[in-house]
């Protein structure tokens, strides 16, 4: 039986994020079936052939662009940066290479905003998986909802927020994990780490987050201070921590070292994780910044927190969470926010806001759920949850009071309902049965109009009018679309079937012109001569000026040499008597570049020669030398 | 570096003068002989040639019968030739240029030697790759050779740093021969370059662990060991004591050699096969040794592997050299050697049947259909005999 091919788009497997946890815990499964041939597509910041592709047991490609100017190109624009990381540069690519049966889209969804539209999309069966994390709906979501068949979100909230808003045929599939390394440790090994951690004699408040300023780690620290004030009026021996799970230095989040002074705390009472990148050594220690010398192997600028390109196992994590007596979360909100899973599996008791995600866990009568109040967030306006410092502090208080023994048993408790929940193999079986559900694709992705398409009339107007869109147009459309309707109507008006037919030919006809515009090397004549591109965007008077220019230039090379001008399609009328043009061509902003019309190493290019002139003029100016500059090389005098 | 030149021109509106700019020059003591000069630095690492000494190998004996001497002109940090007489003791760069005007030849890629050598009527050769020559090769010359990279059919990179490097596609007998034509010397050259490993400038010895070693011998070179020919923990303890190095491995070592060295291996190579142990790579990704994962297997069988360290560092599958890249009756040399109780060998396979390396060029032979010769002939420098 052939295999079906399923293309997966998500962060790289073995990357330690979120995303790319899941994709590590569903890939592998399914890999370990045997029925399909997986394709990996990484976003991220791995090249298209990164060598790191070859690390995993299965077709893998990174999405930024092999060549490095290329990506150098790409960055200079933060938003077709941050998409072609997502991966936009190379999906159509990959797609029509690879014709996949099935795409599974795991991602935020202005990642894939468009692919909807794509010729492809709905041909083999594309899945869009993706994390809501506030209400209302993301406008993009919102308005592609109807366009995306399978669209599935992490969290119940979501999908009925979206069905809410009439998209019923959403559904909730949750985030996947690995579970094996998360688990409680005995008590002897867990009394090892905590002594080694020097948090053995602690009430242990532990926050594994990324600094993002949804992280509420300002809150945290208010309702600790409070808590910790309140047991040390009821005994001054009472010693707690806070143990922070988190690269601290992050350009965009929170100023940790502030918050602490702010609140008032100690240096003494937050700790956080540190690692050698040098020897692997793990510390529990105060923050002292990054990059700092290990103790252990003596190495120097090597101790930094965990990061997401150098971090701990999971299993060292699950060693963390396991110092732990109390796992506190306070967000403005998430997605699904996996670390609260993590703990619950290591059987440790959680609180969090019974907000977005937060509901799945507050839904557990063992989780803690804060008390909140709602906000909206500057510029997007979505709801945001504010959780009390008061309940905060309270919910330390009772995880703290109820002794170790109750924390032990709650624990089990979580753990079991994570496991039952949230188990990765149940969850990838539903996700293999969904698959093999699905229908074959249809891998003709050529939707370009054919105007070619014979007349066969059909007596049945609406049957005669989807065959002329399906045929001619290589457009499916329902029946209660607007233009169908038009259309039906001038029928039933008293246009024949073959006046339609050939309104259909010419619409397909200029659709095709159009197209091929856009595909540059249409451009060029293929007649062996070598090619000239004179480019001059504008204005009215350089392109004027252009003409002399240019009688020189067909002047100097004209056997065997075809002249090009690119321009704005506003002055293409300035060179428009001059013959010995062979085509004028719309100017665009990627030809400044030096590489695409000459080309670079294995790029050929599109041009022999390209003249840019207006580089010099236009960009950075070059020829101005207060009017003083005395010019040699022309020979007629310029009169003032 | 004509168009260049015509370019700022241009931008200015005068015409270029015939003659060049004069560079000033100052005294510096030179050989009290002919001799020519050769800058081996560049600018961009794209256009620093790789193989000059070969080049120097070539011309010597022949410039020795003319009394011509070669004078490696540039800065400390480029490495010295051999052979040749280094002139380039942090020079002020008016006498570099007196060291240069006063040699009747120059080599070089293209760089400020190269140029400003054109413009003192020296005979130039000149080596171009990552862009047109036409734009880089000296605008003011007398007698002048340009050389062009191999670049197939592909463009100019433009590019400051290329991998492999297109300049190294130019043949040292070129590069030899045309010298000797703006030398006017009329010489045969009979080398004929056949294929160049692309580490063959590589200066490292493969130590074979089988014998207690010398604790200062190999102190400039890059050292392998290699446990994967013999797997002796006292004597890679013994090499690791003396020396860091990388440790090639084909089956577990000892926790206690893998913490007591850690300081001391720089790297290790894990080579793989069915029988891998699962245990010892675990302990090598939380050593904080660095470390690579090799192996043979492919198909299935390799997926599978992947599947179960998916933990662990990338397995890169070993790329077998492609021996239709070489012929059995090609000599060859090498600048890598295999040691082993003291002898030195050209490959492992030398090593299995006990056949020294004497220095001189080894003829390929039946060693070309043996793994353990093709692993490393990446190292070698393979030519036709001389007719």
């Amino acid at each position: 039986m052939k295999k079906k091919k399923i293309l997966f788009n998500s962060n790289f497997s073995k990357f330690s994020t979120g995303f790319g946890r899941h994709a590590r815990a569903v890939l592998t499964r399914l890999f370990k079936t045997g029925k399909y041939d997986i394709i990996e597509y990484s976003a991220g910041p791995l090249s298209y052939s990164d060598s790191r592709c070859k690390s995993v047991p299965w077709k893998c490609y990174g999405a930024l662009p092999d060549n490095q100017k290329e990506r150098e190109k790409v960055a200079r624009n933060e938003l077709e940066a941050r998409l072609v990381s997502y991966g936009h540069y190379y999906i159509d690519k990959i797609v029509n290479e690879n014709k996949p049966d099935v795409a599974i889209f795991v991602e935020d969804i202005w990642g894939v905003n468009g692919y909807w539209d794509k010729s492809w999309f709905n041909k083999i069966n594309s899945i869009v998986w993706t994390p809501v994390d506030s209400l209302p709906v993301h406008p993009i979501l919102e308005a592609s909802a109807g366009k995306i068949k399978n669209l599935w979100v992490k969290a119940d909230f979501a999908r009925k927020a979206l069905h809410d808003i009439g998209h019923t045929h959403v559904q909730t599939w949750p985030a996947i994990i690995d579970q094996d390394p998360f688990f409680p440790l005995d008590e002897e090994s867990r009394n090892h780490y905590r002594k080694l951690f020097n948090l053995d004699d602690c009430f242990v408040v532990g926050f594994v987050f990324r600094n993002q300023l949804r992280k509420l780690v300002g809150s945290l620290f208010d309702g600790f201070k409070k808590f910790k004030d309140e047991q040390l009026k009821i005994n001054p021996d009472f010693k707690a921590k806070i143990l922070l799970h988190t690269f601290w230095d992050e350009a965009e989040g929170w100023n940790i070292p502030h918050l602490i002074k702010q609140v008032g705390l100690s240096n003494e009472d937050v700790v956080t994780t540190y690692i050698c990148r040098k020897c692997h050594k793990i510390t529990v220690n105060n923050y002292a910044g990054q990059n700092l010398e290990c103790k252990s192997c003596g190495e120097k600028n090597s101790v930094s927190n965990p990061s997401v390109d150098y971090g701990l196992t999971e299993g060292e994590l699950n060693v963390i969470y396991n110092v732990m007596d109390y796992y506190c979360h306070p967000m403005t909100s998430g997605g699904f926010e996996i670390p609260m899973l993590e703990a619950s599996l290591a059987g440790v008791p959680i609180g969090t806001c019974p907000y977005a995600c937060g509901e799945i866990y507050t839904e557990n009568k063992n989780v803690y759920s804060f008390d909140i109040s709602f906000y909206r967030e500057r510029n997007s306006n979505f709801w945001k949850s504010q959780p009390s410092i008061e309940s905060i502090a309270n919910s330390m208080t009772h995880f703290y009071e109820m002794g170790r023994d109750k924390r032990k048993e709650i624990g089990q408790e979580m753990r079991d309902w994570a496991v039952s929940n949230f188990n990765p193999d149940t969850e990838v079986k539903k996700l293999e049965e969904f698959i093999d559900s699905l229908p074959e694709a249809d891998h003709d992705f050529d939707n370009t109009p054919n105007p070619e398409y014979p007349f066969i009339d059909i007596i049945d107007h609406t049957e005669f009018l989807k065959s002329l869109y399906k045929n001619i147009l290589k457009i499916n459309i329902p029946e209660t679309d607007e233009e169908f309707i038009n259309v039906i109507t001038s029928i039933h008006n008293g246009a024949t079937h073959e006046f339609i037919y050939s309104e259909f030919t010419k619409h397909a006809k200029n659709l095709n012109d159009s197209k091929n515009k856009q595909d540059f090397s249409n451009h060029f004549s293929e007649n062996g001569n070598k090619r000239l591109l004179y480019v001059m965007p504008g204005s009215l008077g350089d392109c004027y000026m252009s003409l002399a220019v240019l009688d020189s230039i067909k002047k100097t090379y004209n056997e065997g040499w075809d002249i090009y001008v690119a321009t704005e399609p506003k002055y293409f009328e300035v060179f428009a008597h001059l013959d010995y043009i062979k085509n004028t061509i719309p100017y665009d902003k990627w030809m400044d570049e030096y590489g695409p019309l000459e080309g670079v190493g294995s790029n050929k290019g599109f041009v022999d020669v390209a003249f840019k002139p207006y580089l010099i003029t236009q960009f950075m100016l070059n020829h101005i030398h207060n009017g003083l500059d005395i010019d040699t090389l022309q020979t007629q005098e310029i009169n003032v | 570096m004509s168009k260049l030149l015509i370019t700022y021109a241009n931008s200015c509106g005068i015409k270029l003068p015939k003659e060049a700019p004069k560079f000033p020059t100052c005294y510096y003591p030179i050989p009290n002989a002919k001799y020519i000069t050769l800058h081996i630095g560049a600018g961009h690492d794209s256009r620093k040639y790789d193989y000059y000494q070969e080049v120097v190998n070539i011309l010597k004996p022949i410039l020795k019968n003319n009394n011509i001497h070669i004078v490696q002109i540039g800065t400390n940090d480029e490495p010295n030739l051999d052979g040749v007489i280094h002139i380039k003791n942090n020079l002020s760069l008016r006498q570099s240029a007196f060291v240069l005007a006063n040699g009747i030849c120059h080599i070089g890629s293209d760089s400020c030697w190269t140029h400003v050598g054109g413009s003192m009527n020296i005979p130039i050769l000149s080596l171009h790759c990552n862009s047109p020559l036409e734009v880089s090769s000296p605008y003011y010359k007398d007698k002048h050779i340009a050389l062009d990279a191999d670049r197939g059919d592909k463009k100019w990179t433009y590019s400051a740093v290329e991998n492999p490097k297109t300049i190294n596609t130019i043949k040292p007998e070129d590069i030899a021969k045309s010298t000797l034509e703006l030398l006017n010397i009329q010489d045969n050259i009979r080398a004929k370059t056949y294929y160049i490993g692309d580490q063959y400038n590589s200066n490292q010895v493969d130590i074979i662990p089988d014998y207690p070693v010398d604790g200062t011998k190999f102190a400039n070179y890059k050292i392998l060991i290699r446990g994967d020919v013999v797997c002796n923990y006292n004597a890679i303890g013994h090499i690791l004591n003396y020396y860091s190095a990388g440790l090639v491995l084909n089956k577990p070592i000892p926790a206690d050699i893998l913490n007591k060295f850690k300081s001391k291996i720089k790297v290790i190579y894990y080579v793989i096969d069915s029988n891998y142990n699962k245990d010892f790579i675990s302990k090598l990704h939380t050593s904080g040794i660095k470390y690579h994962l090799l192996t043979n297997m492919d198909g299935d069988e390799l997926n599978n592997v992947k599947l179960d360290l998916f933990d662990f560092n990338a397995i890169n599958k070993k790329v077998p050299f492609d021996k239709s890249k070489i012929k059995s009756n090609l000599l060859f040399k090498t600048n890598r050697l295999f040691n082993s109780n003291n002898k030195f060998y050209p490959s492992v396979y030398h090593y299995t049947l006990d056949q020294p390396f004497n220095g001189e060029p080894i003829l390929v032979g039946n060693a070309i259909d043996y793994p353990s010769f093709l692993d490393s002939c990446e190292s070698y420098y393979f030519f036709e005999k001389s007719v």
